[in-house]
Order: C-alpha cells, then sequence, then structure tokens
C-alpha cells in the first residue's frame, strides 16, 4: 500500500512535473517577451531621450554660435569703430594738427560797403569818397596762446575810403597776461592787457568796424575820440571789485596807463602819458534783462609843452533776451554820453567833415563840449534786425555848434558769419558841408577761419 | 589754583581759536561751476554734500549760445573747477573763463575739466567746411543724453572731485558706484543685468546689437518682448527731425519686458 501511494504519489508528482513544465516555459516565454518589449520600449525612451539631448545640444550650440557671433561682431564693431574713430580723433588734426596746433587760430574779416550821398564829401587826402562802393576794411586775426602765462593777439587792418587806396595797420597787438608765475592766484581776477588796443572808453571804442551794430561810429565817437575811434599803446589792467551782497550782479573796473596822443580831444603826437578809467556795473533781472551801467574817464596831464586834457563818458545798455527764444527775439537799447570841461580849439575833426565855417561862437573857458548817441534795436527773427541810431553833438573846438543825425538799419544774417545791411543817415549840423546830408548805404561782412571772440552783447 | 584757573582759560582759547577753523575746514565745499544744467546734476549725484555747483546755463537755454556776461564771470571767480561737456559745444567757456580771472581753471589746468573725454565721438564731419553750415567739428556733442554716456561723464567728474578733494576720494566712489547702479538698474533692470551682466549690456547697447540679442535670446523659455522702440530702426534714416543726430535716438534702442 505503501508502495502504491509511494507509486501514486510519484505519479501524480510526475503528472504534475510534467503538466507543469509546459507552464513554466509558456511563463517564461512571456516574461522574456515583456522583457523585450520593455527594453524596446526603453530603447526607444532612451532613444527619443538621446534625439532629444542632441535636438537640445543643437539648440544650445545654435544659441551660443548666435552668442559667440554676436560677441565677436560686437568685439569686430567696436574694433572697427575704435579703428573709424582713429581717424576721426585723428581728424581732429584736421581743425588742430599737431603743428597747426602752435599756430594762432586766424579769421579774416571783409567789410564791403556801398554808398549813395546827395553832397560831395572829401576825406583828409582830397580824395572824394560820396557815392561808391568800397572794401572798407580787410583785417586779420590772430591769437594763440604764448605760453602758460598769457594768450596774444593781432588785428592787423587794411584800411580805404575809396579810390583804392589802402593802408596798412596795426589795429590791435597786444598780451593778455593771465597770471604770474610768482603769484598762483591774481588779487581780485586780475587781467593784464599790454601792447596796441582799443582802450576801454564807453561801451563801443571796443568794438571793431565790423562789429558795430550800425556801418559807421557814432557822431560822438567821431568828435572825441576819431573816426576809427580810439586805439593806443599802453598798459591795461582790469579787476573785479566784489558785490558779495548781490551774486546777481558784477562790478568791475579798468585801469589803463596810455601813450598820450592820437585822439581826436588830445590829437598832440608830443604829449606824455595819459590815463583812462572805465567803471562797469552788470546786472541780471530774471535771467533775460541784463542791464550795465559804465563810467569812463580819459586823464592827460599837461607836459612837454602841450595842455592838459580830459573828457568822461557814462554808457548804458538794457538788454533782454529770453532764455528759450532768444536766438529770436531780443532786444537792444544803450547809449553813450560824454562831455569835456572845455573847448579844444586844437582838436582834429572827423576826415569827412570839413571846418568851413567861421569860428563865431566860439566861447572858450564858458561852453562845454557835450554829446549823445543813443540805439534801439528790435530783433524781428532768427536772421533780421533792426534799428535806429541818434546822435548829438557839439563840437569840440565850437561848443556853439551842433552836429545831429538819425540813421535806421536793417540786418540780416545770412549766417552767424555773413551779413548784409542796408541803412540811411541823415545830417543836420551846423557845418555846412555836411548839413542835410542824406546817405543810402549798403553793407556786406563775412568771416572765414576760426570766429574771434566778441564782447558779450555785439549786436544781438 | 591759579594755574589751573590758567590752564583752564588756555585751554578754552585754544578750542575756541580752532573751533572756527575745524568748523571751515568741515564746510570748506569743493565749488564747481558747471557749463550745462545736466553736468550740476551729474556733480550733485557724484559729490553730494561735499560739492557747492552751480550751471551757468539755464535748463530751457540753448547750450550753444549762452551770453557770456560779466555776472557769469564773478560766479566764475571762486571755483575750484570748471565743468563743460567738451566737443566743441560750449564755445562761450573760454571767454567765461578767461573773463573770470580764475587762475585755476584756464583752459589746461588741472581744475578745467572736459566731461566728454572718453567718449568716442560720433558723426565728425568728413570735411570741415562752413558750406556744410554750422558744424559741430569734433563730432556730435550731445553726449550726456545717452545714459551710458552720462555715466562716462559722471565718471570723470568723479576723478576731477577726487583730485581736488582727496579726502573724500572713498565718498565720492561710492556715491559714484550708487549713481551708476541706479542708472543700470533703471536703464536694463535688475533681472537683465543679473542676466547679461552690465558690461556686456553696456557693450551691446554702444553697438546697437541689444535688440537682436535680446530678441534671440530666452530665458526660462521666456523670449523678451519689446515693449517699443525709442526711434524706429527701419525709419531711422528718414528721420528728419533735429533729434535724429542725439545718441539717444540711435535706431535700436528699444525698451524690454518679460
Amino acid at each position: 500500500m505503501n508502495l502504491i501511494r509511494k507509486g501514486i504519489f510519484s505519479y501524480a508528482i510526475c503528472c504534475a512535473w510534467l503538466l507543469s513544465v509546459p507552464q513554466v516555459s509558456h511563463a517564461q516565454v512571456s516574461e522574456l517577451e515583456s522583457l523585450k518589449a520593455l527594453v524596446e520600449n526603453m530603447q526607444q525612451t532612451l532613444q527619443k531621450a538621446l534625439s532629444r539631448i542632441d535636438q537640445l545640444e543643437k539648440e544650445k550650440a545654435a544659441n551660443s554660435g548666435k552668442i559667440e557671433r554676436l560677441e565677436q561682431e560686437v568685439a569686430s564693431r567696436a574694433e572697427q569703430e575704435t579703428a573709424s574713430t582713429q581717424p576721426a580723433q585723428a581728424a581732429q588734426p584736421v581743425v588742430q594738427t599737431s603743428l597747426g596746433a602752435l599756430n594762432p587760430a586766424i579769421s579774416v574779416i571783409g567789410n564791403f560797403v556801398g554808398r549813395v550821398d546827395n553832397r560831395k564829401i572829401v576825406n583828409s587826402d582830397g580824395d572824394r569818397i560820396d557815392s561808391r562802393v568800397n572794401l572798407r576794411e580787410a583785417e586779420i586775426d590772430m591769437r594763440a596762446p604764448v605760453d602758460p602765462y598769457a594768450d596774444a593777439v593781432l588785428i592787423a587792418s587794411l584800411e580805404s575810403e575809396g579810390g583804392g587806396k589802402f593802408s596798412a595797420a596795426i589795429e590791435e597787438g597786444y598780451v593778455n597776461i593771465k597770471k604770474l608765475p610768482f603769484l598762483d592766484e591774481p588779487p581780485l581776477g586780475l587781467k593784464l592787457k599790454v601792447g596796441r588796443f582799443r582802450p576801454a572808453f564807453g561801451m563801443f571804442n571796443i568794438l571793431h568796424t565790423h562789429d558795430l551794430p550800425t556801418t559807421f561810429r557814432s557822431l560822438l565817437t567821431e568828435e572825441f575820440m576819431g573816426e576809427d575811434g580810439f586805439i593806443q599803446n599802453g598798459l591795461s589792467g582790469n579787476f573785479f571789485i566784489p558785490t558779495p551782497w548781490d551774486t546777481e550782479s558784477s562790478l568791475d573796473a579798468t585801469m589803463e596807463v596810455l601813450t598820450g596822443g592820437d585822439l581826436a580831444i588830445a590829437p598832440e603826437t608830443k604829449s606824455r602819458m595819459s590815463y583812462l578809467g572805465h567803471l562797469r556795473w552788470f546786472r541780471t533781472f530774471q535771467d533775460v534783462h541784463n542791464v550795465s551801467l559804465g563810467w569812463s574817464s580819459y586823464v592827460r596831464p599837461a607836459g612837454n609843452g602841450v595842455g592838459s586834457a580830459d573828457f568822461h563818458g557814462v554808457d548804458f545798455l538794457y538788454r533782454w533776451k529770453p532764455i528759450r527764444q532768444g536766438e529770436w527775439k531780443s532786444f537792444l537799447f544803450g547809449g553813450e554820453a560824454m562831455f569835456a570841461r572845455r573847448t579844444y580849439p586844437g582838436a582834429s575833426e572827423p576826415s569827412d567833415v570839413e571846418r568851413a565855417i567861421t569860428l563865431k561862437n566860439l566861447s572858450p573857458g564858458r561852453a562845454k563840449p557835450f554829446g549823445v548817441s543813443l540805439f534801439g534795436q528790435w530783433q524781428f527773427n532768427q536772421r533780421t534786425y533792426g534799428g535806429v541810431r541818434g546822435d548829438y553833438t557839439k563840437t569840440l573846438f565850437d561848443p556853439g555848434l551842433s552836429r545831429r543825425s538819425v540813421t535806421p538799419y536793417l540786418s540780416y544774417y545770412l549766417s552767424e558769419f555773413l551779413r548784409a545791411r542796408i541803412s540811411y543817415e541823415h545830417r543836420w549840423s551846423d557845418l555846412f558841408t555836411e548839413n542835410n546830408r542824406n546817405t543810402f548805404l549798403f553793407e556786406l561782412n563775412w568771416i572765414f577761419g576760426s570766429h574771434p571772440p566778441e564782447p558779450f552783447w555785439v549786436n544781438k | 589754583m591759579k594755574p589751573k584757573i590758567s590752564l583752564v582759560i588756555l585751554f578754552a582759547l585754544a578750542v575756541l581759536h580752532l573751533a572756527p577753523a575745524v568748523a571751515i575746514a568741515q564746510e570748506r565745499k569743493v565749488k564747481v561751476v558747471c557749463t550745462l544744467p545736466t553736468l550740476k546734476a551729474l556733480t550733485e549725484e557724484v559729490g553730494g554734500n561735499r560739492v557747492d555747483v552751480i550751471a551757468l546755463a539755464k535748463g530751457d537755454q540753448d547750450p550753444h549760445f549762452v551770453t557770456p556776461t560779466p555776472v557769469l564771470m564773478q560766479k566764475t571767480r571762486q571755483a575750484d573747477l570748471f565743468i563743460e561737456n567738451g566737443f566743441s559745444l560750449e564755445l562761450w567757456a573760454d571767454q567765461v573763463a578767461n573773463g573770470s580771472g580764475n587762475t585755476k581753471i584756464f583752459r589746461g589746468t588741472p581744475g578745467r575739466i572736459v566731461a566728454g573725454n572718453g567718449v568716442a565721438a560720433m558723426e565728425i564731419p568728413a570735411v570741415l567746411t562752413r558750406e556744410m553750415g554750422d558744424i559741430h567739428p569734433q563730432g556730435n556733442p550731445h553726449v550726456w543724453l545717452d545714459p551710458l554716456l552720462a555715466k562716462v561723464e559722471a565718471g570723470n567728474i568723479a576723478e576731477a572731485l577726487k583730485s581736488a578733494d582727496p579726502t573724500g576720494a572713498s565718498f565720492y566712489d561710492s556715491r559714484k558706484a550708487d549713481f551708476f547702479r541706479r542708472i543700470d538698474n533703471a536703464l536694463f533692470g535688475p533681472e537683465l543685468l543679473k542676466l547679461v551682466g552690465i558690461q556686456k549690456l553696456t557693450r551691446l547697447a554702444w553697438s546697437k546689437e541689444l535688440h537682436p540679442f535680446l530678441q534671440s535670446n530666452k530665458v526660462d523659455g521666456q523670449p523678451f518682448t519689446a515693449c517699443g522702440l525709442i526711434s524706429p530702426a527701419s525709419s531711422a534714416s528718414s528721420w528728419s527731425g533735429p533729434l535724429r543726430s542725439d545718441p539717444a535716438f540711435r535706431p535700436g534702442r528699444s525698451i524690454f519686458s518679460r
């Protein structure tokens, strides 16, 4: 029984084994298949991941290439820009080369005047100068630093009153001493000028002919100083007088020691030194209104057989120039007055005036020469300025005689460097050679080269 | 007792004597005269309370045509530094400086500062002739309109202040750094600064590549979006307004956001 049981048991075991073997093999196959599918799936996923990595790497490479390319481009452009600015900054030498840097800045000014007169006018050489066209002046302005202590200015002019005759002159030639080796800081901002220059008498004398708001100088200037104003050799010092109580104002004084003579009121060339002082107060109101008041005195002591001479003057200027519209609208009103304390029978007279009159009213010791000149100017637009000047003066040699004129004018600036002007002048005078003279004037002024500085208010 | 009283009095006198000097030394500010209000603003940013600064031109005044009046010369007389933009913009500056009689600010002296030094000139005329009209021979002078170039000017001003006032060097440096940081943040934003860096941004901006650079790059998968262009690149060449030549209106200068 046991054997049977053992046999049955063994048989059952064998059957079970036999039955189970295919199932086991079948299970192994499906597992392999699933594993295979899993591997395939993983391979696909891996493939996708690898392709994604490739794609990302490509994108990254592409982007980094772009960035590198951009950086390279930036660098190369920077180099190019640097290279391009090299000639550009080296092109500055077009303005100022290394050699040119040591040469002066040069400007040339040409001034052409055409006139039509109703009366004959003769100059001091006896030449007629009425009703003609004339290159009145050609001026060469040179200026440059001499060294750290001084700047130099030389202005040579060729002038003509007509007839093709020109006279050459040094209109100004001086050095501006800005500081001294033994004085780091000059007191009161002292500036020294040594040489030949236009003395600081009044407001208009320091202006060159081409800078004047009108074609000719005023009758007042002609009478007291001369047709071309006052030019003399000497030493000039300008300094500030502090005004700490008012920061919007300025007070400055100019003291000058000059060679005597060459002045209408004191023409004697053998005269000794003369002295000139000018005091100016300037204030700005509300940024747009400027007011300037000045006092001038000229004194030449007696000596060398020549008597003393002196004359004095006041000048004023009001300027309205709005901040925003300042280049389009402005207004100027100013003038000068001069007086002397006695007559000057020996005074030189303007070249276009013949003293064709008997000195019937001459009364030395009592009358005093006096004159005034007023002008106003309105700016219509960026280019056009219109104004009028009125002059009144007693003659130096006979204060009983007076001269008057009125001069309306219109200036048109084609540019800062080219100006056309038309004007008319009518004179009333006790000197019959100029009485009721009518003059129509056309003026063209041009500047080429570097532009010299002008006084702060000139024309505009 | 008497020696003690004497010592106390002596000490008090010494203190009283020194106190004003110390106060003056503390209150002594660098006096700066600037030609333009923009330069004044830059100087105040860098100089803070160590400088006393004025501008000669008004904000609404054409800087080309400032009248060199005696009042301007008077105001300039005590200046330690005279700061101008340069590029032949302020042709009136020499007249003011020379007229002041202040030797510290004459051209060529350490007190005369050209803020535009180091800025590469743009639009330099190929030919210098008056036929071209009123030209700037040294190139476009309006450099301060570009904030990045204004930084260059502020840097020059800081160096000048450090030379004039060496004891305040660290003060000026820190204020300059703070000013630069504020400009950079305002111009590019802190996020862009962190991602790209100010040096690269500056290079890209100066080379007019900032716009394409930002357009072609993404951060965190998000592209930069141009909110607008100060001057459209496509129409820049046909721009005929007066601002065409200004550096701030270079084509491609854009405002970006994310």
